[in-house]
């Protein structure tokens, strides 16, 4: 199992990770009712932020802490947009996905294309003697195991406690969550600052682990393709771990193939992500005769008197 | 008594009862309310003692629901006096409102449908209540549920419950909570007649227990089965104050809700022509979640009847206006308009005649956000007659919506407001007139009055005979058996998807179609 497979294998999870994040946070945002379109440019300010703090010589802590901050200061100006102002949400979140990849370009110019330290594996002998694929996979840094852990803590705080069943009740049924006494307002805003945090950690993955450079545009549509996987994995982020690694595997062929020499036009092959987002999406709009699994107050702002 | 209820985590959901029956438990003083430009309270007062069961009469758009609604905390009051138990109330949110003991059952319930009716319990008062585990929630809810004589599954989704079984769980939510003051918006409502007698012995057993009840509804009846004291509302103030309700009559109570004339409801016509406008011929559909399938159903609508379709709800009533009006295609059997077979698009067979008005107002009716000019325009401009508009002007729908909101007498809205803005009862006006217009052959008309006031479902039964007068077929399909009877030539009875003969009305007898109605046939 070397060779191209046991290549392809070992670099999935790398390339799963920042579509697992971004697919959870975004999950976290839309159980709670707040439909977040700008995790493109959420993503971009933490992964530019990162790489700042590295280039200014703060350490990987402080980079992926500044990542998560940028990210959050972002998600605020959404928070106040979509969910204190009320504004709609589509449009409040493609408000922030435009000023949030141009604010990123604008900040990261001086330290575009400047190589930073990568974040390394947490075990580094640990898998010595397996074979070489196996340890390739499981050998990974802080950052991919956080996300391949994070599903699991996210599922079990929305289905097992008493937080998760008022976040869950706020996306299904504002008013009837208001009723029972549940603050509609601040569990939305919660919800969407927690997953602006983990489109931060993101967008840190993509430019500590993924490039190890800050590139302006370098998210390129992912933040884009999360939003899809949110619907492909019908809003449980146990789900979310599978359709970021058939996104994560789509991904790293990529490099693979365009290495191997193969006599492919190399645009066909850099498509392949966005094809696999439009096969994705059909294969969920043909599901739609089951029960959709949908919050039904998603994007559906939330005001006590008025009639609905 | 104090207002704090936070230290009874360790306790049952034993509410904690006042021992003074007969103080007041709430007093409303001129209180005041306004929505925008539409003033909603203007000087309402109520005044409810513990151990009574209070009737808060009045019409639709009286206010009923907006003074309970600012006593539970959904909304803030714009001016006047609020005591609970004699202490200031004026409660910024529901939240607020549920510690201070007040609980209301509104009458669109507040439940998260895709929630368990454990989760949804849990939801409410779990923290109140103290339960630290799933175990815990469950007990103590089956116990809550036992004593109160419901029986209801507890991990099923609760929008796979049927109504009543949902405002039992809104009711165990309500008193697990620990509510002292209980709040019932027009429970009967949405309630078949045996469930609806069940419901007010239950109002009636909770006041007996000493909490105060407050019973907000429009049927007479209910205020004469159940209520000691009775206070009415008309256009957001108080005209009767709490008076004993012993002592005041059905007419009295009438005339203090529509202030001077009551409106009287002509009876149908029993002869009708010979002519049949639509045909059922073993019409079946089928069976899916949720719904129920009609089975080989037969019927012959004449022109110039009203055929009344009785029957509980969830019998397959939606089931068959869909099927009929054409959003449902049967598996087998013909539907025959007019002595030809039905033309299969919805918009064909309304030009063929057809006009409908449905159960849920706004789900297939209206469109909510749209004006009332719009509504009315929508028909009109997706028709395929040759006079079919391609250039709408406001002037040209605010006009012919100015002659509809005059004809059909809709109040609380002008040609420019959005629809879901209106009562209940004008929302069934505008549906009328828009339904109304034109030429039309067939009508098929769901609980053409439920929700509505005396005066309003007056109105809305005289269009209806008005239609069958001119020569209309109108098939109405109705859960209340009164209204049924008061106004059908003939009446069949819809059970489990098979509707039974029709009879002529005069040789209807109470009991057979009730028997009917609860067994099937």
């Amino acid at each position: 199992m070397n060779g191209f497979l046991g290549d392809w294998i070992g670099a999935i999870p790398v390339f799963a990770a920042p579509y697992l994040l971004a697919t959870t946070g975004l999950i976290i945002n839309e159980r709670a009712g707040v439909m977040n379109l700008g995790a493109e440019g959420i993503m971009s300010m933490g992964a530019v932020a990162a790489v700042i703090a590295m280039l200014s010589g703060l350490g990987l802590p402080a980079a992926i802490l500044l990542g998560c901050v940028a990210a959050v200061g972002m998600t605020l100006l959404f928070a106040l947009l979509a969910v204190v102002l009320r504004l709609e949400q589509v449009l409040s979140g493609l408000v922030i996905f435009a000023f949030g990849v141009g604010l990123s370009g604008v900040i990261g110019d001086s330290f575009a294309n400047q190589p930073i330290k990568a974040l390394g594996p947490v075990f580094p002998s640990a898998f010595a003697g397996m074979p070489r694929w196996l340890a390739h996979l499981l050998d990974q840094d802080p950052l991919t195991y956080f996300a391949f852990i994070l599903p699991f803590i996210v599922w079990w705080v929305m289905e097992r406690t008493e937080l998760g069943l008022r976040l869950r009740s706020v996306g299904e049924n504002a008013p009837a969550a208001d009723a029972a006494g549940v603050n509609v307002m601040a569990m939305r805003i919660g919800a969407v600052l927690v997953g602006g945090i983990v489109l931060g950690l993101a967008g840190a993955h993509l430019s500590l682990v993924g490039s190890q450079v800050w590139v302006t545009g370098m998210v390129s549509g992912r933040g884009w393709i999360a939003v899809a996987l949110v619907t492909f994995s019908r809003w449980n982020t146990l789900r979310a771990i599978g359709a970021a690694v058939l996104f994560g595997a789509v991904q790293a062929v990529i490099p693979l193939l365009l290495s191997s020499g193969l006599h492919v036009p190399i645009y066909l092959i850099q498509m392949m992500p966005y094809l696999a987002t439009i096969a994705v999406l059909a294969a969920s709009g043909m599901g739609r005769l089951r029960a959709s699994a949908q919050p039904e107050d998603l994007a559906r702002p939330f005001l006590r008197e008025e009639r609905r | 008594m104090t207002l704090a209820t936070t230290d009874r985590a360790d306790k049952e959901a034993e509410p904690v009862l006042p021992a003074s029956r007969g103080a007041v438990a709430v007093r409303m003083q001129a209180v005041r309310k306004a929505f925008g430009d539409r003033i909603a309270l203007d000087g309402a007062d109520l005044s409810v003692a513990w151990g009574e069961v209070h009737a808060l009469l009045g019409e639709n758009g009286a206010g009923k629901s907006s003074l309970m609604n600012i006593l539970a905390g959904f909304y803030g009051a714009d001016d006047g006096l609020i005591e609970v138990d004699g202490a200031p109330a004026a409660f910024a949110e529901p939240k607020a409102a549920s510690a201070a003991g007040i609980g209301m059952i509104h009458q669109h319930f507040k439940l998260v449908g895709p929630l368990t009716v454990l989760e949804n319990l849990r939801l409410a008062c779990g923290r109140k209540a103290g339960w630290t585990s799933n175990e815990a929630a469950l007990s103590a809810s089956q116990a809550m549920a036992q004593d109160l004589g419901f029986v209801i599954p507890m991990d099923v989704r609760v929008d796979q419950l049927s109504v009543s079984e949902q405002q039992k769980v809104e009711i165990l939510k309500v008193l697990l909570g620990g509510a002292r003051i209980l709040i019932m918006d027009e429970p009967t409502a949405v309630l078949a007649e045996s469930e609806a007698a069940g419901m007010l012995e239950l109002a009636r057993r909770l006041a007996d227990d000493g909490r105060a009840v407050i019973l907000i509804t429009h049927k007479l009846r209910d205020v004469s089965a159940t209520a000691d004291r009775v206070t009415v509302m008309r256009a957001g103030k108080t005209v009767i104050d709490g008076a004993p309700a012993r002592g005041l009559s059905a007419a009295e109570l009438a005339r203090a809700m529509v202030g001077g004339e009551t409106a009287v409801v002509r009876r149908g016509n029993a002869s009708f022509s010979a002519q049949v406008v639509l045909e059922l011929k073993g019409v079946g559909t089928p069976a899916a979640e949720h719904d129920v399938p009609l089975r080989d159903l037969n019927l012959r609508l004449h022109k110039g009847e009203i055929l009344g379709v009785a029957g509980l709800g969830g019998n397959g009533q939606s089931e068959l206006l869909e099927t009929i009006i054409g959003l449902r295609a049967p598996t087998h059997g013909d539907i025959i308009m007019h002595g030809e077979t039905a033309p299969v698009q919805p918009a064909d067979r309304r030009e063929a005649g057809l006009r409908f008005v449905p159960a849920d107002r706004f789900h297939l009716g209206l469109f909510g956000s749209l004006s009332l000019a719009e509504n009315l325009a929508v028909p009109a401009l997706s028709g395929r007659r040759p006079e079919k508009r391609y250039w709408v002007t406001k002037g040209w729908m605010r006009g012919r919506a100015e002659g509809s909101i005059r004809d059909y007498e809709i109040a609380g809205g002008v040609a420019d407001t959005q629809a879901r803005l209106l009562s209940g009862g004008n929302a069934q006006k505008l549906i009328l007139a828009r339904e109304f217009e034109g030429d039309f052959s067939i009508l098929i008309v769901h609980s053409p009055v439920r929700g509505l006031d005396v005066r309003a479902a007056a109105a809305v039964q005289n269009r209806l005979l008005a239609a069958a007068a001119r020569g209309v077929g109108v098939l109405m399909i109705s859960e209340d058996l009164d209204e049924v009877l008061a106004l059908s030539s003939r009446v069949a009875v819809l059970s489990h998807g098979r509707l039974s003969d029709a009879m002529p009305i005069e040789q209807t007898d109470r009991a057979e179609l009730g028997r009917l109605i609860l067994e099937g046939h």
